[in-house]
This record gives C-alpha cells, structure tokens and sequence, in this order.
C-alpha cells in the first residue's frame, strides 16, 4: 500500500490512541462521580449533582447509588451517581439495573440531587 | 489605496498554480481551524471542557492567523492530509447518536473506510483519487439519506418542534402558535422552557414542502451534502481554485465526524452551508446581486449568522448598488413578512426566542460561560456573545481587511466563533457550521478570480 495511504492510516490510529487516553486519563483523574464520593466521604458536601440539564421527568423518583467504574476488565474506583427512574421501579430493581447500591434520595433541602438533577436515566 | 489590501496583480501571481498544487498559507491556517473545530465536535460529551473547549480555542487562533496570513504560496504539507485522516477517524469514537446497533457500526465503520480513502486522494495519483473522491461523496450522501429513515425519533426537541411547525404551515396554521410534544418528558432543565418554534420562518418555507413530499424535514438536510459539494466544486473551477484545496474541502465535508448526528438532530446549518458557499460562488463569478442575495439569506435563516452580511456590506458597499440592496434585503424579509402580517406578536416571540428566553447559559455549551456554569461560577450576560460578534466584524470592516470573498468568509468564522465562545449556547452544530465557512473560505483563497 502507498506510503500516504499509510501515513493517513497511522494518523487516524494516533487521534484515536491519544482520544482513548484522554478519556481513561478522565476517568482515572477528573470522573466527577468518584469526586462525589469522596466529597460525601469527606463531608465536604453531600451534594452529588447540583446542575446539569438532566432532570427527573414526570412520574420519576430520585435515586442516589454506589456504583463501581470499571476501565474494561479494571476496577478503577467507586462512583456515586443520582438517577432518575420511574416511581414504579423499587429501589432493589433500580440497585439490580445499575449493578450497585442504591438509596431513594431526600428530599427537600436535604436532598443529594438537588433540584431534581440527575445524570442518567433509568430505564 | 488601502495600504492592507493587497495588490490586485499580485493576487493573480502570487496565487495557486492548480497543476503545481500550489495554495495560499492562509487556506492551509483555515483548513487546520476547521479540522481542530470538527474535532472539537467529534469529542463533544465529558470530554467537552478538557478537549472540546482548548480544541476550540486553538481553531480560533488558527482562523485569526488565516485572517491575518500573507498570500505566500506554498505545496499542500502532506501532514495536512495527515490531520484530515485524524479528523475523520474521531468519527469512529464520536457520541452514540441512538440508531440501531447496525447502524452505529455501519457510520462508524465509514469514519474508519473514510481514513483509507483520505489516503487514496492524498496520493494524488489521478484514477484512485477521482474514485476515492466518489466514493465518499456518494456513501456519505447515502448514509445522510438513510439517517432519518432508521432513527425516526431521535431524543431532541429540535426534530419534534420542527416537524409541528411544518406541518401547522402546511395544515394552514400559523406555525409560531402550535406546541409540540415535550419529547424529554419533563426531563430537562435547559434554563429555559421552550414554547414556540425558537427558529427563522424561512426554515419552514423549506422544511414543509420537504415533510409534505417526504413525510420528514430531515431528507432536506441530507440533500445538502451534495448540493453544497456540488456547488462547491462548480465555483471553484469556474473561479480557478487549487484542485488540492478543493479535494481536502470535499474529503472534510463529506467526512466530517458528526454529519450524521447533524442530519439526524434536525439541526439546519448545514442549509446554511447551502447558502455560504452559493453566496461564495456567486461572489468569486463577480455576481454581487446573486452574492448579497444569498448572504443576506443567512441572517434571515438563522439567527447568529449576521457576520458574512455586515463583513459583504462593508466591503462592497459601493461595488452593489442600491437596487440589489433593495432586492436582496426584500427578498430575505419576504420570508418574515407573511408570517408577521399573519401574527406578529407569535412570530416575534419565536425569532427573538433564544435571545430573550434563557436565563442561564446550558452547562453542555462548549463555550467559557458553559464552562463557568457547569463549575456553579459566575458567567458573563447573554448579550457579551451578539456584542462580541459585532465588534469583531466592526474591527475587521473598519480595517478594511474584509474585501475579497475569502476573507470575508475567514473573518465571519472568527467573528462567529468569538460569538459562541462568549455565548450562553453553543454546540456543535454551531461550530460544523463555522468549520464548513473556514473550508469554503480556504477554497476561495486559492481562486484566482476572488475580485479585490
């Protein structure tokens, strides 16, 4: 195959190598869920997700679950997350989907989701 | 005289020799912004302050430099070919944008085929450059056709507001009062809760004979594709232009790493990519009533785009006449007037929408007060981006740097991107838009004919 050819062939692998870096780099480093849980653990705030454009939806209940992140076969660390889940979902079928440890959250000026935030969506 | 404004004559010497492959150093300083941009877009998700945002940053400095570059010509580095390929293979790792399983591997495999046939042009070796030219034409063209077919409802409001709003047209109702259904559920805090169609009517004058035909406004998106490639290489052979600059412009445009997830979110820049390079092509045939035609469309087509307008206004302000002033700005209003004679309170409410409704910029902009928003910080007021835009074109006008097309064209995708970067939205669909002006803009500078 012609040298160019080649070349535009490895430059397209690079971006790639360099994106897959940037993004194991981001989850080992900066993943903003691992910091929740060390803030929580910390008592820094018990905050985990105060903004955001994600909110429950209508008929949707808060949960705030422990989650492992894994990097392919790895375990990194842990995550806290909230979700948002349909009130009809338990919060053992919301712990089943999302293979961790869930609580419903607080709510009012105690709530860890404040204003309704979440940052994923179950189902 | 104006001393910054290069000599005629040496536009014509110092240029593109197309058989020597030849190209001006701005072009080459535009086609890396555009590629740093499209790159940006291709890692927007959680990756988006710490590589979406510096990527933008550093694309605004390559397009000043484009700006600002002399006209010295130098071989197209095969390391530009090099980036290209980068660019397109970011295609491969881009957001999931929730078609079938099939389908996401099918448009990532073609971001991954699309590297080999960067290649292929970049050899430069006549028949395998013509095929590897067609090929990506013709299979992005398809893919763009068959988005709208496998992901019918995708998860954004644009696609449902849209889609009411052609349909009320076509029904006999007036658009701006129709509601269309929540498709988040509720689901969304965006600072702003929208209530009426929050775009140009002019869109619908196109989107709704498009839904009539088709039953979706999107195969409208997917039709720009090869129109604007078409056209792009209509007028820049009739204009003289490097053939290199237009293979890359044709490689970046068709490849581009988030076309589909343009044509499958409802997002309508790319009619205006439509419009950008007719107007370009009009302007470098010396068309100036067909130019200012079409780039007063913009505006009148989205509302962010007043830079080429107020850019083409200053630097040909003698050149056109009055009467095609007149024309061309009744011709852009003429899609406003209807809809403001029929309810102006509604219409205006939707036009004046994304400037008057937000009351906080979105955490996901890719832009300063997006980050300073998704940080809880304090961030600047939603007028900074309009007035930004503004100025930069007022500082480039009044330098009188803006005269021929390809700087008009450079200066509006620094003038645009200044916008966003101070806006409280800005997503990729904005910044495809700005990348697509920096392509054109890089094919123009190579065209022997851009009149002074």
């Amino acid at each position: 195959m012609n040298a160019t050819v080649l070349r535009c062939i490895g430059g397209g692998v690079l971006a790639l190598a360099l994106w897959g870096v940037t993004q194991i780099g981001y989850a080992v480093w900066l993943c903003p869920f691992d910091q929740a849980r060390r803030n929580a653990q910390h008592g820094t705030t018990t905050v985990i997700v105060e903004n955001g454009e994600r909110v429950r939806r209508t008929h949707d209940v808060l949960f705030v679950c422990e989650t492992t992140h894994y990097l392919g076969p790895m375990a990194l660390h842990y995550d806290l997350d909230c979700y948002c889940a349909p009130e009809t979902m338990s919060v053992t079928d919301v712990a089943q989907s999302v293979d961790g440890s869930c609580v419903a959250d607080s709510t009012g000026s105690a709530a860890r989701c404040a204003h309704g935030h979440c940052n994923r969506y179950l189902p | 005289v104006q001393r910054d404004w290069p000599n005629p004559d040496v536009l014509l010497t110092e240029r593109i020799s197309p058989a020597r492959g030849l190209v001006s150093i701005r072009a080459l300083h535009a086609f890396q912004a555009a590629l740093l941009l499209l790159a940006a877009c291709a890692v927007d998700g959680p990756l988006r302050f710490v590589a979406g945002l510096p990527l933008v940053v550093a694309a605004l400095a390559f397009a000043v430099r484009a700006v600002m570059a002399p006209l010295r010509r130098r071989r197209v580095p095969e390391s530009l070919w090099i980036l290209v390929a980068a660019t397109v293979a970011l295609g491969v790792a881009s957001p999931d944008i929730g078609g079938p399983t099939w389908f996401e591997i099918v448009r990532r495999a073609w971001s991954a085929a699309g590297v080999v046939l960067v290649g292929l042009v970049a050899t430069r070796d006549p028949v395998w450059r013509r095929r590897a030219l067609a090929i990506a034409v013709l299979g992005s063209t398809a893919l763009s056709f068959v988005t709208p077919m496998v992901i019918r409802n995708p998860n954004i409001d644009v696609v449902p507001w849209t889609s009411t709003a052609s349909r009320a047209l076509l029904h006999g109702i007036h658009p701006y009062t129709v509601l269309a259904p929540d498709v988040y559920d509720g689901g969304a805090d965006f600072g702003f809760s929208v209530q009426v169609y929050p775009y140009m009517p002019a869109t619908l004058l196109i989107f709704a004979p498009v839904t009539a035909l088709l039953g979706d406004f999107r195969y409208a998106l997917a039709m720009c594709l090869p129109v604007t490639i078409w056209l792009l290489c209509r007028g820049s052979r009739r204009a003289g232009a490097s053939q290199d600059a237009l293979d890359i412009a044709v490689m970046v445009l068709a490849l581009n790493p988030i076309g589909l997830a343009v044509v499958r979110s409802g997002w309508n820049e790319p009619v205006l990519t439509v419009i950008a390079v007719a107007f370009a092509a009009a302007a470098l045939a010396g068309s100036t009533s067909l130019a200012t035609a079409a780039v007063l469309m913009l505006p009148a087509l989205k509302q962010y785009v007043l830079a080429p307008a107020i850019l083409w206004g200053f630097a040909r302000r003698r050149a056109v006449t009055p009467f095609a002033w007149l024309a061309a700005g009744g011709a852009a209003f003429a899609t406003l007037l209807p809809f403001l004679v029929w309810n102006a309170s509604s219409t205006i409410r939707g036009v004046m929408f994304q400037m008057t409704a937000p009351s906080h910029p979105r955490p996901t902009a890719i832009s300063i007060p997006g980050l300073l928003a998704s940080l809880s910080l304090a961030y600047p007021p939603i007028w900074l981006s309009a007035a930004g835009e503004l100025i930069v074109c007022a500082a480039i006008g009044l330098a009188c740097r803006g005269r021929d097309v390809a700087t008009i064209l450079l200066a509006s995708a620094v003038a645009l991107l200044v916008a966003f970067l101070a806006g409280w939205q800005a997503f990729v669909n904005y910044y495809t838009f700005v990348a697509s002006l920096l392509v054109i803009g890089a094919v123009a500078a190579t065209a022997r004919s851009d009149p002074a």
